[in-house]
């Protein structure tokens, strides 16, 4: 053990942090996040970013990625987070784009990766069904091959769910049926899907942090062309492992977790109750000590995990789902006490940051606008990715065997 | 940073876990906790003999010269075994408040008699009102001669037990810091009595009634050695009870799948599995906390250090009371009772978490110095 800082990575935050002051214009700064930026905000970041060569910044160098260490990215991503500049398309850098690198033909990969650099396509992820959450394998929207003279295709019916920013995206990657007779995960196959498909519908579901995020995604025999299948028919369920899999240490959302932090003091001392600021009343202060030591444990133990999923080191999955576990929960904890901090203006449904402002002003709007919707929003947090509960299941199974 | 034991590492902590899971078996523990106050003169000798009393002490004076992330290490080993030697006490607190604030001579003096085991001394700082803080200190010392005369009360003193000399923190009239004395423990005026804890491990209270000590008796250094000293004693304490957690969820993970009711082992309970599960991510966020402490140690200005190392005694205490005390609620009844392991381990934690300060008072004291930051 040796708790030494990183050679070369106070450096690094000081290249990323002159980029972001220096390359970024001003529109692009500063900017509420709640998660997601908005599609047009995406696409102009992503081409800031590619020009700069960082396009793909979580990827090997021979993949056209960076090539930076998990320590880099976790700095970038929180430099990032901390000058509000616009999400990327989390979608295809953490997820689709790995799977591609690792699975893609050659033909896919020069359909597709041009536009993952360029920002000209955005994605979304196609796996959850009404049925199927957490019991991913018990899918059931199905996809039948049919040979025809004008090309092989696939012909795609059924229903996802949670399809966050399908009403954004381009293509979507998917989770298919091919094959109902064989054992339920052999019969899965992974397909790329153009949105603009013909028999593709996107219905909004409202969250309850009042924005449209999720939506429900309807397939009525899309037609499918059979190079868009990632890897053999059937072999969906393996790649989805491997996509599940990477980067157990981005789960926690650190940067996030840091900026709701940086909120929350800033708060403690703007916010007043009883005639003093907040920071002065005892209760307060505690309270704010108990999250601060939990955040600094919690930083710590994302660096432990990201250190594992460097070394591929099978480890990095029973500690990734505790972090999971504890960074969700704190990031749900933090967000409340950002509420009650406000005092009774938490209670104020403020217009959701990404939705046009109302003509009258808000009281408090500079501080509150946008704090309840990601403290609403954060509810979800302990449950995509595998609830809390199924990743309790993983860490009895895989470390205590029971 | 790096989380791996290098392999010098590695043959400290198998050396300590060897001679612990030899000599430190519950029934070896039952009847030390039985015949004595707290630990034996035999396994300290081993303790000197491995080298873990030398282990982070300076080469010049007789030491290894390690670091605390060997203390950690051993203090880890021996809070799996419920070890009741004084090596918090003697080999941290009081040995490192004298390699941060000993004079050159009390130096070469000592600390060749303490990393070899021959003598041992302890560290009696905390009061009534301090509670385990370095300060309030009401202990007067004024001053006679070119000595100083002691009088005054110290509470809880870990490791007193069989030391020879005390380290002392007392007010000098018109000081402004703290002073430093180094105590025989046989001196005329001084009264000790030995007070059990729940954890089987015994302390002192010490009454100073006109103890007089020679000049030679002042360190060199105040509230700065004596906060150095607490330091390593906090990351000691800390470490110590990563490893009762540990050994908590251990058993207990074994336990649940041994133990038969309504026909199948109690680990096929969701419920169970579920609480097991909280109980080692309680444990990994914990042992996190004590990364960040080793680091803050290492590399943090003095402010921040200290309330690194205030929010890992809490966070880290009150994990193993959470853990330690799911220890006896997965066992059911058997965690009751006194023959079996479990419930010694909630012993150590309850309390762990009250000497060195509560939890609560490092919570007050994290969030002083939020409110100072803040505020600035």
């Amino acid at each position: 053990m040796d708790f030494q800082p990183d050679p070369g990575l106070e450096s690094f935050r000081q290249e990323v942090r002159q980029f972001l002051q220096t390359k970024v214009p001003a529109d692009l700064k500063g900017l509420q996040r709640c998660t997601r930026s908005p599609r047009e905000q995406i696409m102009r970041w992503q081409k800031i970013l590619d020009a700069q060569g960082w396009g793909a910044p979580y990827w090997a160098k021979e993949h056209g990625g960076t090539g930076w260490s998990v320590p880099q990215i976790l700095v970038f991503d929180d430099e990032c987070t901390a000058a509000g500049a616009p999400t990327q398309d989390g979608f295809v850098q953490k997820m689709l784009g790995p799977v591609l690198n690792a699975f893609a033909t050659p033909e896919q990969k020069a359909e597709h990766m041009p536009a993952i650099f360029s920002g000209e396509r955005l994605w979304c992820q196609g796996f959850s069904e009404p049925g199927a959450g957490s019991d991913l394998a018990s899918l059931r929207t199905r996809a039948e091959l049919v040979k025809s003279g004008d090309g092989d295709h696939y012909v795609v019916n059924g229903q996802k769910i949670w399809t966050s920013y399908a009403h954004h995206a381009d293509w979507i990657f998917l989770l298919v049926r091919t094959n109902p007779e064989v054992k339920k995960q052999a019969g899965i196959s992974f397909l790329l899907v153009d949105m603009k498909s013909p028999g593709v519908t996107v219905r909004p579901i409202r969250s309850i942090d009042d924005a449209h995020h999720l939506n429900e995604t309807f397939f009525d025999n899309v037609r499918v062309p059979v190079k868009n299948l990632i890897g053999a028919e059937g072999a969906g369920w393996g790649i989805t492992k491997f996509l599940l899999n990477n980067e157990h240490a981005t789960t926690a959302d650190l940067p996030e977790l840091n900026r709701y932090m940086r909120e929350l003091r800033q708060f403690a001392t703007k916010l007043r109750a009883g005639g003093e600021r907040l920071i002065d009343r005892p209760e307060f202060a505690l309270k704010l000590a108990r999250l601060d030591a939990e955040l600094q444990a919690i930083g710590m133990l994302v660096q432990r995990v990201a250190k594992l999923d460097q070394e591929h080191n099978p480890a990095s999955h029973v500690l990734g789902s505790m972090l999971k576990i504890r960074a969700t929960e704190l990031q749900q904890r933090i967000t409340e006490t950002q509420i009650e901090a406000l005092g009774d203006y938490g209670a104020v449904c403020y217009p959701h940051p990404h939705e046009p402002a109302s003509d009258q002003a808000y009281p408090l709007q500079d501080l509150a606008r946008g704090i309840a919707n990601d403290m609403f929003l954060r509810r979800a947090s302990t449950i995509y990715g595998g609830t809390s509960e199924v990743q309790r299941g993983i860490i009895a199974k895989m470390q205590f065997q029971l | 940073m790096d989380f791996n034991l290098n392999s010098e590492q590695q043959l400290l902590q198998d050396s300590v876990r060897r001679y612990v899971g030899k000599a430190y078996s519950l029934e070896a523990r039952t009847a030390l906790v039985k015949g004595g106050k707290g630990g034996s003169n035999a396994t300290w000798g081993s303790f000197a003999e491995n080298g873990w009393l030398m282990a982070a002490l300076p080469e010049e004076y007789g030491g290894l010269g390690g670091n605390l992330i060997d203390t950690a290490i051993i203090a880890q080993e021996l809070g799996r075994g419920l070890v009741l030697d004084p090596y918090l006490g003697c080999a941290v607190l009081a040995a490192q408040t004298m390699v941060a604030g000993g004079t050159a001579a009390q130096k070469e003096r000592l600390l060749p008699q303490l990393a070899d085991g021959s003598k041992r001394i302890a560290l009696a700082y905390s009061e009534p009102e301090s509670r385990g803080m370095p300060g309030p200190v009401s202990l007067r010392a004024e001053k006679q001669g070119d000595g100083y005369v002691l009088q005054g009360r110290k509470s809880l003193v870990l490791g007193a037990v069989g030391a020879d000399a005390f380290i002392v923190s007392a007010q000098v009239t018109g000081a402004k810091d703290i002073t430093l004395l180094l105590v025989d423990a046989n001196s005329t005026g001084l009264k000790r009595q030995a007070l059990p804890l729940h954890d089987g491990t015994w302390v002192e209270e010490l009454n100073f009634d006109g103890v007089q000590v020679g000049g030679d008796a002042v360190l060199a250094g105040g509230s700065a050695a004596l906060k150095a000293g607490l330091a390593h004693g906090i990351v000691a304490l800390c470490a110590e009870l990563i490893g009762t957690m540990e050994k908590t969820i251990e058993i207990t993970a074994e336990y649940l799948k041994t133990r038969q009711q309504f026909g199948v082992p109690i680990g096929t309970f969701q419920a169970l599995q579920h609480r097991i599960a909280d109980m080692a991510a309680e444990m990994e966020v914990a042992r996190s906390m004590l990364h960040v402490a080793l680091a803050s140690v290492e590399n943090d200005d003095e402010a921040n250090r200290q309330k690194t190392l205030s929010e890992a005694k809490m966070l880290i205490c009150r994990a193993a009371k959470f853990v330690c005390g799911q220890g006896i609620q997965l066992h059911g009844g058997i965690g009751m009772t006194e023959e079996y392991v479990i419930g010694h381990y909630f012993k150590r934690a309850i309390v762990a978490d009250l000497l060195l300060g509560s939890s609560d008072r490092h919570e007050a004291a994290c969030a002083a110095a939020l409110q100072a930051e803040l505020r600035a």
